[in-house]
C-alpha cells in the first residue's frame, strides 16, 4: 500500500467534492445532541449548588455575571429552541449565529460550575463552523420551502471542506488527550504505569455500568498492575494514532473502531458520556462516496443559494 | 523523506518546549535538581535551532510549514471560516503548550496527572444515599439513573453529566443533597439516608450496610474518591450520643 501524502492529506482533501447528505446528516445529529445536552437537568443543579469549579474562560467578568444570571432558564430555552431549528434545517443560516453564541454562553456557565469538558468540547467548534457552510441544502425545511435552489457544480468542495475540518477537530481532541498524558515528559512514564487506570476502575467500580449489569468486576482491580499498564498504553496509542487523520484517509475506519471500542470500555467502567459525541464527529470521517450511494446522490450534485 | 524528518524534529522540539512551559516552579527545579538543569540547558539550543530552521525554510519557500500555510491560503473556503480556523488553532495550540485551559480553548487534559499504582484494600467502600421501603431499603444509584435502560427514578434529562456531578463532583455539598432530596420527594420518597456500599474483590462479597451511624463514621474516616458525601443534619442528629 503506497500512500500519497501530498494528495491524501487533510488540506488536499478539503478541495475535493463531498456529499450534501453527509453534511446535512452531521447538522441533524449535531442539532439533536445540542437539544439533548442543553435540556439536561445539570443546569438546574448548577444553578442550585454553591461551590463553583475553578475554571477560567475567555469572557470578561461582567459578561460571566450576566451569563450566570440568564443561563437558567433563558439561555437554556433559547439554545434548545434554536437547536430544533438547526435539526429541522429551517432558516438555518439565520439561526446558526445566534445558536453558536447561546451555546457558547450556556456551556461557559456549565463549565464554570461543573468543570466538565463534555459535551461542549466536541460541539462548539463544529457548530461555529456550520455558520460558513451549506449544511441545509438537503434534508431540511429550507429545501422543502424552496429557500435553497439546486444547481450543478461538478468540482465544488462546498460539502467536503467543513467535514474535513471537523475530522481535524476529531484528531485534535484525541491527539491532545494523548499528548496531555505524556507531557511534561517526566510524568509520561509514571502515567503509563497504570495507576490512573486503576484509580478510575477501582474507585468507580460501584458506580459503573459493568457493575450494575454483572455485579462483579472484570478482574481483581487491586492486583494485576500489568493489565492497568497495558490499558494506559493502549489508550495513549489509540489517542495518538488519530494524528493519521491529518495525513491520510486510509485509516479512518480503523480509527473510528478503535476510538469507539475505547469509549465502550470506558463507558462500562464508569467513564460515561463520550461515546455518542465521538459517533457524531465520526460522521465526518466516513468517505462521502458512502453517502452518495446511500442517498443515490448523483456523482456531482451541488447546490447554490438563491 | 524530508517531511518525516521535519515533523520528527518539530515533535522533539515542541515536546521539550512544552515540558519547560508546563513545569510549575521552573526556576526552583532549575536551581535544585541537577538533571533538570541539564535538561533545560540542552533543550533551549534544540528549540532555538528548530525555530531558526523552520523560519529559514519558510523564507526559502520550502518545508512542511510553508506547504501547509500556502495550501491553506489557497483553499477555496469562506474567508471568515479561515480566520476562525486559524484563531481556534492558535488558541488550542497555546492551551496544549501551556497545559492549561481557558474555555472554550482546551488542552484535553481530563486525566493528565498520573496516579501512583498501589496495592489497594481488597474491599472498596462507597457511601451512598438510600431510602426505606417498608422494612427493606433501596440504594439510590445515581449513575445508573443516567442510563435509559437501567434508570428507576429520573429518566430523560438526567444525563451522564448530572449523574457525574451528583455522584462525584458536588457530592460533598449540602445543595447537592437538597436537590436530590427534592427530586426524590417528588417521586414519593420522603427521606434519604446515607449507608455504606462495599465490595470485596477477593471474595466477591457485595454488601450494603444501612446503619446510619456507621455511615457517618466511615464517611469521616475513610479516604473517598472526590471526598466525603454530604450527610444530612437529621442523620447526624439521630446518631448523636451513639
Amino acid at each position: 500500500m503506497k500512500i500519497n501524502f501530498r494528495e491524501e492529506n487533510i488540506l488536499s482533501r478539503m478541495e475535493k467534492p463531498g456529499s450534501a447528505h453527509q453534511l446535512a446528516l452531521f447538522r441533524i445529529f449535531l442539532g439533536l445532541q445540542i437539544f439533548y445536552s442543553s435540556g439536561g437537568r445539570l443546569f438546574q443543579l448548577s444553578d442550585y449548588v454553591a461551590v463553583p469549579a475553578e475554571t477560567k474562560n475567555i469572557f470578561p467578568d461582567m459578561l460571566n455575571q450576566l451569563i450566570a444570571s440568564i443561563a437558567v432558564p433563558h439561555l437554556q430555552i433559547i439554545t434548545q429552541v434554536l437547536s430544533l431549528f438547526l435539526l429541522m434545517g429551517l432558516w438555518t443560516k439565520y439561526i446558526l449565529p445566534f445558536l453558536s453564541i447561546s451555546f457558547l454562553f450556556l456551556f461557559s456557565f456549565y463549565y464554570a460550575t461543573n468543570n466538565a469538558p463534555i459535551p461542549w468540547l466536541y460541539i462548539w467548534f463544529p457548530l461555529v463552523l456550520l455558520n460558513f457552510t451549506r449544511c441545509s441544502d438537503v434534508l431540511s425545511l429550507d429545501k422543502y420551502f424552496r429557500l435553497r435552489k439546486l444547481q450543478i457544480n461538478a468540482l465544488s468542495n462546498v460539502y467536503r471542506w467543513p467535514l474535513e475540518v471537523v475530522s481535524g477537530w476529531f484528531a485534535y481532541i484525541y491527539v491532545a488527550a494523548g499528548v496531555a498524558k505524556l507531557l511534561p515528559i517526566y510524568k509520561g512514564w509514571p502515567w503509563m504505569q497504570g495507576g490512573t487506570s486503576q484509580d478510575i476502575m477501582y474507585n468507580r467500580f460501584l458506580d459503573s455500568i459493568y457493575f450494575y449489569v454483572f455485579a462483579k468486576p472484570l478482574f481483581d482491580y487491586t492486583e494485576y498492575a500489568w493489565i492497568f499498564a497495558s490499558l494506559s498504553v493502549a489508550s495513549i496509542f489509540i489517542e495518538l494514532s488519530c494524528i493519521l487523520i491529518l495525513f491520510t484517509h486510509r485509516f479512518h475506519t480503523q480509527i473510528i473502531l478503535l476510538v469507539l471500542c475505547m469509549h465502550l470500555f470506558l463507558f462500562l467502567i464508569g467513564v460515561m458520556g463520550f461515546m455518542q459525541l465521538a459517533i457524531i464527529l465520526s460522521i465526518a470521517l466516513i468517505q462521502p462516496g458512502f453517502f452518495n450511494k446511500l442517498f443515490k446522490e448523483r456523482e456531482t450534485p451541488v447546490t447554490q443559494a438563491v | 523523506m524530508r517531511w518525516i524528518k521535519e515533523i520528527g524534529f518539530a515533535f522533539v522540539a515542541l515536546t521539550l518546549l512544552f515540558t519547560i512551559l508546563q513545569t510549575d516552579q521552573l526556576f526552583h527545579y532549575f536551581q535544585t535538581i541537577f538533571l533538570f538543569k541539564i535538561f533545560v540547558l540542552v533543550s533551549i539550543p534544540v528549540i532555538v535551532l528548530w525555530l531558526i530552521m523552520t523560519i529559514r525554510d519558510y523564507l526559502r519557500r520550502q518545508g512542511i510549514f510553508y506547504y501547509c500555510i500556502q495550501k491553506f491560503r489557497s483553499l477555496s473556503i469562506p474567508k471568515g471560516a479561515k480566520y476562525i480556523i486559524v484563531l481556534v488553532l492558535l488558541g488550542n495550540f497555546i492551551a496544549i503548550g501551556l497545559g492549561k485551559q481557558r474555555y472554550p480553548f482546551y488542552d484535553v487534559g481530563m486525566y493528565r496527572w498520573p496516579k501512583e499504582y498501589m496495592t489497594r484494600d481488597k474491599t472498596v467502600y462507597e457511601v451512598k444515599y438510600y431510602y426505606r421501603q417498608g422494612d427493606d431499603f433501596k440504594i439510590l444509584e445515581l449513575r445508573k439513573e443516567s442510563s435509559l435502560l437501567l434508570a428507576e427514578h429520573f429518566g430523560l434529562g438526567y444525563s451522564n453529566d448530572i449523574a457525574y456531578a451528583t455522584t462525584y463532583f458536588h457530592k460533598g455539598e449540602k445543595e447537592n443533597f437538597e436537590y436530590l432530596s427534592h427530586e426524590m420527594k417528588e417521586r414519593g420518597v420522603d427521606t434519604l439516608w446515607a449507608g455504606v456500599h462495599s465490595f470485596n474483590f477477593e471474595t466477591h462479597e457485595l454488601t450494603f450496610d444501612p446503619d446510619i451511624c456507621h455511615a457517618i463514621n466511615v464517611n469521616q474516616t475513610a479516604d473517598f474518591y472526590y471526598g466525603p458525601l454530604y450527610i444530612p443534619t437529621y442523620q447526624l442528629e439521630k446518631c448523636d450520643g451513639h
